[in-house]
């Protein structure tokens, strides 16, 4: 009865229609700040680009939707307050980033007071051009009192961006037709830089589907690296939140996020059973689901190599909800360019402005070849020293 | 006025066709009933007082307008309506976790208390050439909350937010006109539309337009066919939406 009400409801506004849907590839949204600032015009040999998936500015506010919480539509001034502290770490001398990759970026959101957040942060930090790729754009969403939503990914940049474009990702097929209607369309966004006096090469920004249960996100995870590997033999720096765990060691085990993440009142599987799992937080559905990432650690160079990660911590970008203890990596930064990677980081230090924390990569463009092939590093990752 | 009345007594012989009345001045007979799919229960209580009342909606969303007549000039038939609504039971079922969650169900965001929404219209309806009638209004709609209300109580949807703007208003004035005829044996129009004007809310303007073809198929049933245009302030911004509606109306 409910479906057909919203069958109803959704022919009732069908001139305009209720979801926005898109094509394989199409154009990305461009933006500029409202003052660009002489910036643009100068080139620097070393720049310093950043994926942060900034959770649409709220912070770490128990918001209902990925995690435990029952906030819904969170208020202008908690948003801003997010959004300024985003804004002071991006304006931070020691930072000084110069290309940043944003997921959960919200546009026009009515959870997030129909800030555009993409414009909010240009005007208000040295950056000056972005492009934006929607995953999520609906008039209405009707359920739990969403509303209105677009959010996605977006690739901010002191210098111009060109040919930006957006690359729609495989849909979830394991829901029924109406909820497939209403979710998510992630998308890989792509975009040339274009510095003076410096070969232009391409930023790859995506946002991997997180609660698929089915092989939505090994699709993903092919398309993504084809679409790097057909960039190739042009220059890319590329990241964001892949929603995935990095390669493991054979015959290690991967923490038992389900019941890491479990709410009041919720059960999963325990030792023995098969499940059910936490979708969101279950990372073998797949058994060579692991393994999926190898591809970008043999032939790019990632931000932080998997020898550093070994026995480590310190690299964890992610923790749910209103925990600060990281105890996963979900996000990364790869490039085919030489990068200086002892300058390299996983922001670990700012953990309470997103339920994510940021990476950052330092690209040498002095040199005009591209770094030598990773050998292949695999097996070199521990996870059992979990917090 | 009797002339009046007699071109449109003599309107409905010559086409055997009954205009719908419902966005004019003009009050059905004493004892002469009229229902529809999107359009409410109207009963001429007198010849001077009409009754009317969304019977369905009327569980989820109580509503009841009374329309009575004024004093009418030589070319015209004026009228007044006042409706009350009390849409607190609607806001409160679609409050909800999960499917059909149009409202935060986090009451400490958006919480609903007791709102009615009282709106008086004046209107004057005269005839234009010949059997076609023309229809001026004007009113004001107020909205008494026994209670905070959150700004973010609203559906922001056409249709939806025009009218839950005024939750967190001063005062709403509306504006309107309608036109209705016949065009061709039994078939005729039914065009018009509402302008409204938020005092004391950020979104100020919203703008209604309604343009049908009815066909009185039956000499007591209209099917109508059209669609509605809605323009609006939303807090996100400005939009046009076009939404196509049928309606069916029986009349005794």
């Amino acid at each position: 009865m409910k479906k057909i009400s919203l069958l109803f409801f959704i022919f009732f506004i069908s001139c305009n229609s209720l979801v926005t849907t898109f094509e394989d590839i199409e154009p990305a949204v461009k933006y500029s700040a409202n003052n660009v600032s002489q910036l643009a015009d100068s080139t620097k040999s070393n720049i310093t680009v950043m994926t942060w998936n900034i959770r649409f500015g709220a912070g770490r506010i128990d918001w209902f939707g990925d995690h435990c919480g029952d906030r819904v539509l969170l208020t202008e001034s908690e948003i801003k307050s997010n959004l300024d502290q985003i804004i002071d770490k991006l304006n931070d001398p020691d930072i000084n980033v110069d290309i940043l990759l944003l997921q959960e970026i919200d546009v026009d959101s009515k959870r997030s007071a129909y800030i555009d957040q993409v414009q909010y942060i240009l005007d208000n930090t040295h950056l000056n051009y972005g492009v934006f790729a929607s995953m999520w754009q609906a008039q209405v969403i009707p359920s739990d009192g969403l509303g209105r939503v677009n959010t996605g990914n977006a690739i901010l940049s002191r210098w111009k961006l060109d040919e930006p474009e957006r690359v729609q990702l495989d849909l979830m097929t394991d829901q029924d037709a109406l909820t497939q209607y209403f979710y998510l369309r992630r998308n890989i966004l792509k975009a040339k830089v274009e510095i003076p006096e410096i070969e232009p090469f391409y930023v790859v920004n995506t946002h991997l589907t997180a609660f698929a249960t089915d092989s939505t996100k090994k699709k993903h995870v092919e398309k993504y690296i084809s679409t790097l590997d057909e960039i190739l033999p042009n220059k890319f720096i590329s990241g964001g939140d892949l929603n995935s765990l990095p390669p493991i060691v054979s015959g290690d085990s991967i923490p038992d996020f389900c019941i890491k993440d479990k709410c009041v009142g919720e059960t999963f599987h325990n030792e023995t059973d098969g499940g059910p799992h936490k979708s969101g937080s279950y990372f073998e559905y797949d058994e060579f689901e692991n393994d999926w990432l190898q591809p970008l650690y043999d032939n790019y160079t990632p931000a932080i190599p998997l020898s550093q990660l070994y026995n480590d911590t310190l690299h964890f970008t992610h923790s749910p909800g209103t925990s600060l203890d990281l105890d996963r990596k979900l996000d990364y930064l790869f490039t085919n360019m030489n990068s200086m990677e002892s300058e390299s980081q996983t922001m670990q230090q700012i953990k309470e402005i997103s339920d994510h924390v940021p990476i950052l990569l330092i690209l040498d463009l002095s040199s005009s070849e591209p770094a030598p092939m990773l050998n292949n590093n695999k097996n070199l990752f521990l996870r059992e020293n979990i917090k | 006025m009797r002339t009046f009345l007699l071109i449109l007594f003599s309107c409905s012989l010559i086409f055997s066709l009954d205009l719908p009345l419902d966005r004019t001045a003009i009050l059905l007979d004493k004892g002469q009933k009229e229902i529809g799919i999107c359009h409410p229960y109207r009963l001429g209580k007198t010849n001077d007082v009409e009754y009317s009342i969304h019977p369905i909606l009327g569980f989820l969303i109580p509503n009841f307008k009374v329309k009575g007549k004024l004093l009418s000039a030589k070319n015209s038939i004026n009228s007044y309506s006042l409706q009350f609504t009390y849409p607190t039971p609607l806001l409160k079922l679609v409050q909800k976790e999960g499917i059909g969650g149009l409202i935060t169900p986090n009451t400490a965001e958006v919480s609903i208390p007791h709102i009615i929404v009282s709106r008086l219209q004046i209107l004057s309806t005269r005839s234009i050439k010949e059997n076609h009638l023309f229809t001026i209004s004007a009113g004001m709609e107020f909205a008494i909350g026994f209670g905070e209300i959150d700004s973010r109580i609203t559906i922001d949807l056409p249709y939806f937010f025009p009218r839950m703007n005024m939750y967190n208003s001063d005062f709403t004035l509306v504006t309107g006109m309608h036109f209705t005829g016949p065009l061709w044996k039994n078939i005729g129009y039914d065009s018009g539309g509402e302008f409204k004007y938020n005092v004391g809310s950020e979104q100020n303007i919203s703008f209604e337009w309604g343009d049908y073809l009815f066909w009185q198929f039956k000499p007591k049933m209209k099917l109508l066919l059209g669609y509605n245009i809605y323009y609006a302030e939303y807090p996100f911004g400005n939009q046009w939406d076009l939404i196509p509606t049928v309606d069916l109306r029986y009349s005794w």
